[in-house]
């Protein structure tokens, strides 16, 4: 939408799909969206909603087969990344991209400590240093995420160490390459509260501190409120809208948005039965052939069940994809 | 006894111990899971469990349905102490009281169906099978799933769909208490909100118990009538849901609501994140302390002294803190 100087990641009609012998399930279909310095992205969605998936695109990291890239151009510091070769995309993941994933266990291997394992990823990205260099940037990196004692840390084993511990030498090791883009799979889900505030906290500082943009994904609005800057909506493979984040939670426009916030239930009010929504997540390899949350929608008009909205703009900087924001067709 | 509780628990304890070696196997390291725990479950009503990951409050739960075997301490259900009846007479308790657990695609039996597993309790207990086949169908309407579609198999069916199967088996055997071991935890948040009025509404109707333990402070306020407040095995706060949110009074619980974060909420939690304990860099505690003690910004010399009891600071009101014990 803007090509500023300062972009450092842009989707344009990203399409995603899985193909299985019961069909071709399109779980990311035309995601368009870009990322500035400074800004910390969240994509919500539910489970099957696609954020995963696009998460996952950006680092050319869907396997293939089953999935397939059906088009549409991923840019990340002046790289088309899905044109890149394996080779190619090995220097870029981690250096130019760092991840965080939801099973910090998953990300580490079971059989190194945290030291070799940081070592060897300074070492592989930084080919300029030596070992000694590398085992002070390792400690350093430690501490920067909030080890008060990095030599423990680093003599030890990920069964050694708690969920908490583990997501955070996971951020440490993807901070210790100064990464242009950091991509957080809901890295705080399997958390204790506690822990969550406090790694969230470090990503924002961090994001504040150096510029670094993130692409933080989940599905928990409290969260989205508070670190985000600018928040997508998925649904079944659909951006359905997109804001500055006290803008979109303050006046969510998409219904979907507007029913999510309202199923969450508000402490602050009087103890009473939820409102949900009700019926289930799209079929991906059936998806209905209008607005993909027409079926479960309380407004949904006519239109909705034949055909796909185009986005609107109904203020700046807000963007949703619903016909009753059409206001054309609405005179 | 009090003729309103249906489960009374008296000092309830369970250390898990981590042993060594293969030959001469040895107790390296020994924790409290559950220290010293007594609480009361009201017939008829929704009681709330909170705390962390490792607070014991599954552990709990577990004890009080004998899952677990306590390591001493009583659980009274219904007057009827537990750990004194023999495995043939527990049967007979089990019948009256369910466990749903928190990832419904791992405690349904993938091999079987839908119809097969609500039925397997039904046939454990000699109902015979055209019976059950027919209860199953009325199970399965009772928590909103379609009938006709019961020869399916669980990995079918959605996560919230699932959890709906988990509750029709758990109630299968008209069960007048359930242990709700994080039920919602796994599922989407529109999915959530689904299940906890489903469970609601089924509590009501069928005049159920529900000891519902959970990390998330928001949901407990929502759903619960009572809440406790774990922390490293022991209970440092219980109150109405409503008073134990509005007013936490113990340190921790305060702590801990600080760091709940709110769709409309403000940028406060960023100052509780700091504050918030380093579960990991918390030295082990040894001796008599409270054990909020490595973490309390209120803490003074008595609390490094001997643990604070739980005591009832006002009505219905329970706290074990010295901050507001005057006596």
């Amino acid at each position: 939408m803007l090509q500023d100087a300062d972009v450092v990641l842009s989707v344009r009609n990203l399409r995603t799909a899985f193909v299985t012998p019961a069909g071709v399930a399109r779980a990311v279909d035309d995601v368009s969206f870009s990322l500035c310095q400074n800004e910390i992205l969240a994509i919500i969605g539910e489970s099957g909603s696609g954020k995963t998936v696009t998460a996952l695109s950006l680092m050319k990291l869907v396997p293939t087969p089953p999935g397939k890239y059906l088009g549409g151009e991923i840019e990340i510091d002046g790289k088309n990344i899905l044109a890149l070769s394996e080779r190619e995309l090995e220097d870029v993941r981690g250096k130019t991209i760092g991840m965080i994933f939801q099973n910090p266990r998953a990300s580490l291997d079971p059989s190194f400590t945290a030291e070799f394992q940081l070592v060897e990823t300074l070492l592989r990205h930084n080919p300029e240093l030596d070992r000694k260099a590398a085992q002070a940037a390792a400690r350093a990196a430690l501490i920067e995420v909030g080890f008060a004692d990095p030599d423990r840390v680093l003599a030890s084993y990920p069964h050694q160490l708690s969920g908490g511990m583990c997501q955070r030498v996971g951020l440490a090791m993807a901070l210790a390459c100064q990464p242009k883009l950091l991509i957080a799979d809901e890295p705080t889900t399997a958390l204790d509260v506690g822990v969550q505030a406090k790694i969230l906290l470090l990503l924002k500082n961090r994001s504040r501190d150096t510029g670094l943009p993130i692409v933080f994904i989940t599905h928990d609005i409290g969260v989205v409120r508070a670190i985000a800057t600018r928040v997508l909506v998925m649904y079944g493979g659909h951006v359905q809208e997109e804001g500055a984040v006290e803008d979109l939670l303050a006046t969510p426009h998409h219904p979907y948005t507007q029913a999510l916030i309202r199923s969450i239930p508000d402490p602050d009010e009087d103890h009473g039965s939820m409102t949900y929504i009700r019926g289930e997540p799209p079929n991906l390899l059936a998806p209905p052939k209008g607005c993909r949350f027409a079926p479960r929608c309380e407004h949904a008009i006519g239109r909705c069940r034949d055909e796909v909205p185009a986005w609107h703009n109904p203020e700046p900087g807000r963007f949703v994809r619903c016909h009753l924001f059409d206001l054309e067709a609405r005179q | 006894m009090s003729a309103q509780n249906l489960i009374e628990v008296r000092d309830l304890n369970k250390a898990f111990t981590v042993r060594r070696g293969a030959f001469f196997r040895r107790t390296t390291a020994s924790t409290k899971a559950v220290n010293n725990v007594s609480l009361d479950i009201r017939k008829g009503e929704i009681l709330g469990c909170v705390g962390g990951s490792g607070s014991g409050k599954s552990t709990l739960g577990r004890m009080i349905l004998r899952l677990i075997e306590p390591d001493s301490g009583e659980v009274r259900y219904d007057g009827q102490n537990l750990g004194a009846l023999s495995q043939e007479e527990m049967r007979g308790f089990r019948r009256r009281m369910q466990i749903v657990f928190q990832d419904p695609l791992q405690s349904l039996n993938p091999r079987r169906t839908v119809a097969e597993n609500v039925e397997r309790p039904l046939l454990n207990f000699g109902t015979p099978k055209a019976v059950a086949r027919r209860r199953v169908e009325e199970l399965l309407e009772l928590v909103g799933l379609d009938p006709t579609q019961s020869y399916r198999y669980p990995h079918e069916y959605s996560g919230g769909q699932c959890q709906r199967i988990a509750i029709a088996r758990a109630l299968a055997l008209e069960p007048e208490f359930l242990f709700l071991d994080e039920p919602v935890s796994a599922l989407d948040v529109s999915i959530q909100a689904q299940i906890l009025n489903l469970l609601g509404d089924l509590q009501k109707k069928l005049d159920l118990t529900f000891l519902f333990v959970s990390h998330d402070l928001k949901i407990v306020k929502q759903f619960c009538d009572r809440t406790i407040v774990m922390y490293r095995g022991n209970i440092l706060e219980t109150g109405s849901s409503e008073a134990v949110y509005r007013e936490p009074k113990h340190p921790f619980t305060r702590d801990f609501l600080g760091t709940v974060l709110h769709v409309r909420g403000d940028m406060r939690w960023e100052q509780a994140a700091e504050r918030a304990e380093d579960l990991e860099g918390t030295a082990k505690l040894g001796g008599a302390c409270c054990p909020y003690v490595g973490n309390c910004a209120d803490c003074f010399d008595a609390c490094r002294g001997s643990a604070p009891p739980l005591i009832e600071i006002e009505n219905q009101r329970n706290v074990a803190c010295f901050l507001y014990d005057h006596r």
